[in-house]
């Protein structure tokens, strides 16, 4: 089963733009709100309880920095905020960071990408209330490493099981060759291509057996989940 | 430029000068000496040649000179051994050296026109040389003043340089609190001599100028970002919407894929031409990047250019590769470069991207379609299969230059290979 769609809150002055990511989301099953100036935007987000803020720098009214610090000294709980816009220099992302953003993308930018970091951030902050990762058939307990799929038990050894912790939680985004390796092993690696053989048996157990594969190589250089729902 | 300060300068000229002078005159003043103690002994000689003379007029005879040290020689030959051995080396002199501290004046007698030989009055002088005897002493006394003349010099030449450069060395050290980010700052002293008042307000003036200058950078870069990206996000995102229209006839699915991957190629080179004009990045400082990373995280972002295309894509990079170079600058450049081969290598092709130790090689599977490979780092020169303006590489190789990371692009039939050399980091 899928995770339970996305309430995201769209804070962005440019028509167009909004027009389309309305397209995007609604498309992709999320559920969007969306607001042209600051001043709407902060008074939505604390309203109805988005989970995710997807937040333009430049808007009239109230500054996204100047949004994003009220909202994070009103609101009752975390809400991620993905900051989104034209401006790109050093200051201005050090701006968005130091006023409480979770996350910066820069325009122009992939639907897909938008999404996916979207969906980061609303799993990275439901890291504390739900130990289960969910994607299509498979859960993963990132307590224990443990594994379901279709509700199937996979036998997986230790180092199986952290990979697949590492890519459920990193998902729908693609985690780099070097990024596994430095989130399994640290600075310290085995030597020869340490991935290989995991991946392999990972393979084996988790695909192999089912129509669907769900470990996908990305470019060679990348690995991520696909949802087999 | 010395990299002495402008004090320590001063006061080493006060020195040599003073140095100089104490040694000139201490000559001077040993030379002297000895001219007075020689014309002493030649007044004598001569007053003793007269008396000489006198007699001999009156009686035909030279006489014993009236001075102990004095002897009348008739014959060179009988000079003492010491004497004659110079005396015959060069006849014409007067003052002679000779062994065990004799020193000898020699005067001529000529007796009346055709009367008698010529004859010599010799003076053995050492008892009477005081210079000689003085020497050390005197020699002394000039040392301890030159030393003192030397110690008051340089004593003159701190207090004077103190005061001319103190108002240099203040204003030297406001400059070198200053930063290129801070308002400018006054810089004139009212203390100041009249050149470096001159100074300080040409600095200020120019500080202010700088100052205005980075402001400018920074409007015109953060209202080009805004004003750039905002349309190109909507373009972009009005592609992937009529990507996903499933009733868009074949046609019109290929012109929304050419304005998508136009679209992505103008995204780049705003982000090039911003990287440029940015002062921060001028001057972003190297550091040790782990290459391998960087290339994986490239290749995905730069995925996009693919357009769906088939094609093998071969990292080979040691994890442990690293070189020096400014982060931001080397993942601009490598994303241009993977871009740039993605975009430019045709379904089927191969890219390749690995470390010789040296280079790190980005290659496909086609020829540069620009022509000569110098032409790709030529403004606007650009393959016929490129969507954007032919300014990539050329912004890319201007990076390169400004960071010191090597650059060159060759092209052969097989196909296309960028190779960056950045110093190797241990």
């Amino acid at each position: 089963m899928e995770p339970a769609p996305l309430r995201i809150l769209i804070i962005e002055d440019n028509a167009a733009l909004r027009a389309n990511m309305a397209a995007f989301l609604a498309a992709s099953g999320h559920v969007a709100d969306f607001a042209g100036d600051g001043a709407s935007g902060l008074r939505l987000a604390l309203e109805t309880r988005p989970d995710v803020v997807v937040l333009d720098l430049g808007l009239p009214r109230l500054d996204g920095v100047e949004v994003c610090q009220r909202l994070r000294a009103q609101a009752e709980r975390h809400v991620p905020v993905l900051m989104l816009t034209a401006r790109d220099a050093l200051e201005d992302r050090l701006r968005g960071f130091a006023a409480g953003a979770d996350d910066y993308l820069a325009k122009p930018f992939a639907e897909a990408e938008l999404l996916a970091r979207c969906q980061a951030l609303s799993l990275r902050h439901r890291a504390g209330s739900d130990h289960v990762l969910r994607i299509g058939t498979l859960c993963v307990d990132r307590r224990n490493g443990e594994a379901t799929r279709e509700g199937r038990p996979l036998a997986l050894h230790r180092t199986c099981q952290r990979i697949l912790v590492e890519l459920a939680e990193a998902w729908p985004r693609t985690l780099t060759r070097s990024q596994l390796v430095e989130r399994l092993w640290g600075e310290d690696p085995p030597e020869s291509d340490p991935l290989r053989s995991h991946l392999y048996l990972l393979r084996q157990v988790l695909d192999k057996p089912f129509a669907v594969p769900m470990l996908e190589t990305v470019h060679g250089v990348g690995y991520r989940l696909v949802s087999d729902a | 430029m010395s990299a002495w300060p402008m004090r320590r300068q001063l006061m080493l000229a006060f020195a040599i000068f003073a140095v100089v002078v104490a040694v000139l005159f201490g000559m001077f003043a040993v030379a002297f000496t000895y001219a007075v103690e020689d014309t002493f002994f030649e007044n004598a000689l001569r007053d003793e040649a007269a008396a000489q003379h006198s007699h001999h007029a009156a009686s035909g005879q030279w006489t014993a000179p009236r001075s102990e040290d004095m002897r009348v020689y008739t014959d060179p030959a009988a000079f003492p051994a010491d004497l004659r051995e110079r005396f015959l080396e060069y006849p014409s002199g007067s003052e002679f050296a000779g062994t065990q501290g004799r020193h000898y004046h020699v005067l001529r007698l000529a007796p009346a026109q055709g009367e008698a030989a010529p004859a010599f009055l010799v003076a053995e002088v050492h008892r009477q040389l005081v210079v000689r005897r003085l020497r050390g002493e005197m020699l002394g006394w000039l040392a301890w003043s030159a030393l003192a003349v030397l110690g008051l010099a340089l004593a003159i030449g701190y207090a004077l340089a103190r005061r001319t450069t103190a108002p240099l060395a203040a204003l030297t050290a406001r400059i070198q609190t200053m930063r290129p980010s801070d308002p400018p700052q006054a810089l004139a002293d009212p203390a100041a001599t009249r050149e470096v008042g001159v100074l300080a307000a040409g600095l200020e003036a120019l500080a202010a100028r700088v100052h205005a200058l980075i402001r400018r950078e920074r409007e015109f870069t953060r209202d080009a970002s805004h004003e750039l990206r905002t349309p190109l996000a909507v373009i972009h995102s009005a592609c992937e919407r009529l990507g996903h229209d499933d009733s868009l006839a074949e046609p019109a699915r290929r012109q929304v894929e050419f304005l998508r991957q136009s679209v992505w190629q103008l995204g780049r080179t705003v982000e090039l031409l911003l990287t440029l004009a940015r002062e921060e990045h001028a001057i972003a400082p190297a550091e040790a990047v782990a290459v391998l990373p960087l290339v994986e995280q490239v290749v995905l972002e730069q995925a996009i250019a693919l357009g769906g295309k088939k094609v093998a894509i071969d990292v080979d990079v040691p994890a442990t590769t690293r070189v020096h170079a400014p982060p931001l600058v080397l993942r601009i450049v490598l994303s241009n470069l993977i871009g740039n081969a993605f975009a430019h290598t045709t379904h089927g092709g191969r890219v390749r991207i690995d470390h010789d130790g040296v280079h790190l090689r980005i290659a496909n599977s086609e020829p540069l379609a620009c022509g000569p490979v110098d032409a790709a780092a030529t403004p606007f020169a650009k393959g016929s299969a490129s969507t954007g303006w032919g300014l990539g590489l050329a912004i890319v190789a201007r990076l390169c230059e400004r960071h010191a990371i090597g650059l060159d692009i060759e092209s052969t039939a097989s196909g296309t290979c960028a190779r960056l050399a950045a110093s190797a980091s241990v």
